[in-house]
């Protein structure tokens, strides 16, 4: 018989993830280097104190040249790729406050703008989302539109150079902090469903805007009632084009899938540190022992899920609806692990912060999209369904 | 390379590895003979051995894509632990004993437990064998099978018909192979069983969808069901998860042997659920012998076993961030 295995050519089959080892080991020193000489400190736990603090927060880590990096350098970005996110992302983590407060402008909105936006769009509005000057919210969910994005009523009239905006927008995160909202409307009222919506740029200062905070859960204002009653918002703030709202926040919702997908696990395996700590300092790691390392090779498999997307993202073959497999896990480990916590944390240990991330854990499987919408996702474009 | 080895690895086990052979063998103590023979001439064992000494080299990334494809057509055990563990550490330092292409007993050097020194070992045997490769975390031993005190019981356990068996033997008339590769050898042999796990998840994923498309009731395909839909996009989502693992681990530059075995324990429970699933959405289709569904849920669960065990993995795992904290 003969030997049908030999006698080929080298070439690699199995698509590379983002490598993260290697490469960008000047940048690494760099960013640790200086997290270590300028972390701020444990973050405020009321709420606007905090707001405040993670505001100053990214301001000073843009001056320091590390906001944006995978950005143009033409609008104020480093000109690096994807991996040098995931570097900031990790060593971010290390830090007091391992998040970015303006990450729906950076992760989200920023890239949309980069790919659809206008030169004018790009200038007037990706510097501001680098220092933080800028807070961006998105306007999505609607009281009647949840899960059923498409059903949005908001709608927008064409008056002039002006569109003019009534309706309402509901579970706006960040909405009091935030300049700028990026506002899924319909713009045809005879569109239906994904057709005639537009996304619109608004200004959360404009005549006509009322935000009326909610308390979620928590206590906590994090999310408001957005009502926009006769709002004028220039033309030129159309992102995409008029009428292709629906392709423009679906895009909008990949890139959150990755580097913010990424920021959510970095910050997860700094409060898993968090947790071994507190575990060894009340004796009680060793019974732990099973748990923590369920915990761990979940984390390493978002992890690979993460930087595998984000390898995909870089070289654009990323397959539409596969990001979604990333917001389903993430919400899997994060739940996971905050209830782990209170678990093995129950008899003594248990602090107001641990509470309070058990019980802000739920909103990961509701927030952008929830589980259910997920797999429906999954279902119809993975599976073809 | 890879892909062509891989497509070919495709073809034969097609044609000599169908639902009916598969059943045949589970049914069978001895693993399908012909089988292994075929992919030992076919070159299994040289694949993973370095060109330098004589093998086709392939890297790991390449590996993986023939071990996704083995875990597809649950092709035999031993053909990947010939391809793996026998081939690169038998060509790495054996004289005189038989070549990696003949017939072999080869055990699996568990994660957290691995030793060649005990005496005892779970191996996997082939017919006509007239060696065993015991493996450990820094050595292996080769096991003459004709030496008196080598005993041999088949023990097959949850996926039968792959030669597994309990092997006693006398550790000081063994051989002693400690090359300077051995652990990088011993962690591929690990990432490969991730590989495997891929293509069992993939391929009954796939079946499980077919058959939900044209099984029909209440008047409608069963993928009309969103009950349905959502197990299946749960199935999907961990086909995703355990690929993204192995693309993380065949693209390191250095072997990390506790991410392999982070990585390890989280997909043998996600592969495991897949399978599970996959038996609910066939409903009793799912729990005959005859439409084969069990031998990926068997598969699953040797490899899961053959890794360590879910519930030793997770300590390993555990420990081993206990041990990081105490050497920072």
């Amino acid at each position: 018989m003969q030997a049908p295995f030999s006698s080929i050519v080298p070439g690699s089959v199995v698509p590379p993830t983002l490598r993260v080892e290697s490469e960008l080991h000047d940048l690494r020193l760099d960013l640790r280097r200086w997290f270590e000489k300028n972390d701020p400190g444990p973050q405020p736990f009321e709420y606007e104190a905090r707001m405040a603090a993670l505001t100053r927060w990214q301001r000073q880590i843009h001056r320091a040249g590390f906001v944006g990096l995978s950005w143009p350098t033409e609008f104020g970005g480093g000109g690096m790729g994807l991996a040098a996110e995931a570097v900031l992302c990790q060593e971010l983590a290390a830090t007091s406050m391992p998040q970015l407060i303006n990450r729906i402008a950076l992760y989200t909105w920023g890239p949309t703008i980069l790919s659809r936006g206008t030169p004018a769009q790009k200038a007037r509005f990706l510097p501001g989302m680098l220092d933080a000057s800028e807070i961006w919210c998105q306007g999505f969910s609607e009281p009647d539109a949840g899960s059923d994005l498409a059903a949005v009523r908001t709608r927008a009239q064409v008056s002039g150079d002006m569109l003019v905006v009534d309706g309402q927008k509901v579970w706006t995160s960040r909405a009091e902090l935030s300049k700028w909202n990026a506002l899924l409307v319909r713009t045809d009222p005879e569109g239906v469903r994904h057709s005639g919506l537009s996304v619109l740029i608004v200004d959360m200062g404009s005549p006509g805007v009322t935000v009326r905070p909610l308390l979620q859960m928590l206590g906590e204002p994090h999310f408001s009632e957005v009502f926009f009653d006769g709002v004028e918002v220039p033309l030129e703030n159309v992102l995409g084009g008029l009428g292709n709202g629906w392709d423009v926040s679906m895009e909008a919702m990949a890139y959150e899938r990755g580097l913010f997908v990424l920021e959510r696990t970095t910050g997860l395996r700094r409060r898993f540190a968090d947790l071994v700590d507190r575990l060894d300092a009340l004796g009680k790691i060793e019974g732990a022992v099973a748990s923590l390392g369920v915990l761990e090779s979940k984390l390493d498999l978002l992890d690979a899920q993460v930087l595998r997307t984000l390898g995909h993202q870089e070289n654009g073959t990323l397959v539409p609806g596969s990001s979604s497999v990333d917001k389903l896990f993430l919400a899997d480990v994060y739940q996971d692990l905050f209830a782990t916590a209170f678990d093995h944390l129950s008899d003594e240990g248990l602090d107001d912060g641990w509470i309070h991330d058990l019980l802000e854990s739920r909103s990961v499987s509701i927030y952008s999209g929830t589980s259910e919408i997920q797999r429906n996702v999954i279902a119809r474009r993975l599976l073809g369904l | 390379m890879g892909l062509e080895v891989a497509a070919t690895l495709d073809h034969l086990l097609a044609d000599h590895a169908s639902t009916e052979r598969l059943l045949e063998a589970a049914a069978s103590e001895a693993p399908d003979s012909t089988l292994l023979t075929t992919l030992d001439e076919a070159g299994l064992t040289e694949l993973a051995v370095p060109e330098e000494m004589g093998g086709l080299g392939l890297g790991l990334d390449q590996l993986c894509l023939v071990g996704w494809v083995g875990g597809r057509r649950l092709m035999p055990t031993l053909s990947r632990l010939k391809m793996t563990l026998v081939g690169p550490l038998v060509m790495d330092g054996l004289s005189g004993g038989p070549s990696a292409g003949a017939p072999w007993g080869c055990g699996f050097p568990a994660i957290g437990s691995a030793t060649a020194d005990g005496g005892q070992a779970e191996v996997w045997i082939e017919e006509k064998a007239s060696a065993a490769l015991v493996v450990g975390e820094r050595s292996s031993r080769v096991v003459d099978l004709g030496h008196p005190d080598s005993v041999v019981e088949p023990e097959p356990g949850v996926d039968p018909g792959q030669g597994r068996s309990r092997l006693s033997f006398d550790p000081d008339a063994s051989t002693v192979l400690t090359g300077a590769d051995h652990a990088r050898i011993v962690d591929r042999s690990r990432v490969l069983v991730l590989a495997e796990l891929s293509g069992v998840a993939d391929r009954v994923t796939e079946v499980s969808v077919d058959y939900a498309r044209q099984r029909s009731q209440f008047g409608r395909p069963l993928t009309a069901f969103q009950a349905i839909q959502h197990k299946l996009a749960d199935m999907r989502a961990g086909c995703e998860l355990i690929r993204s693992a192995v693309s993380r681990l065949a693209w390191l530059e250095e072997p990390r042997p506790e991410l392999t075995a982070s990585l390890g324990a989280a997909a043998v429970s996600v592969a495991r659920q897949v399978a599970e699933d996959a038996i609910q959405v066939h409903g009793g289709m799912g729990f005959a012998w005859e439409y084969g569904i069990h031998l990926y849920y068997r598969r699953c669960l040797a490899l899961q076993q053959q890794l360590g065990g879910t519930e030793s993995l997770r300590r390993f795992v555990g420990r081993s961030i206990i041990a990081r904290r105490k050497t920072q």
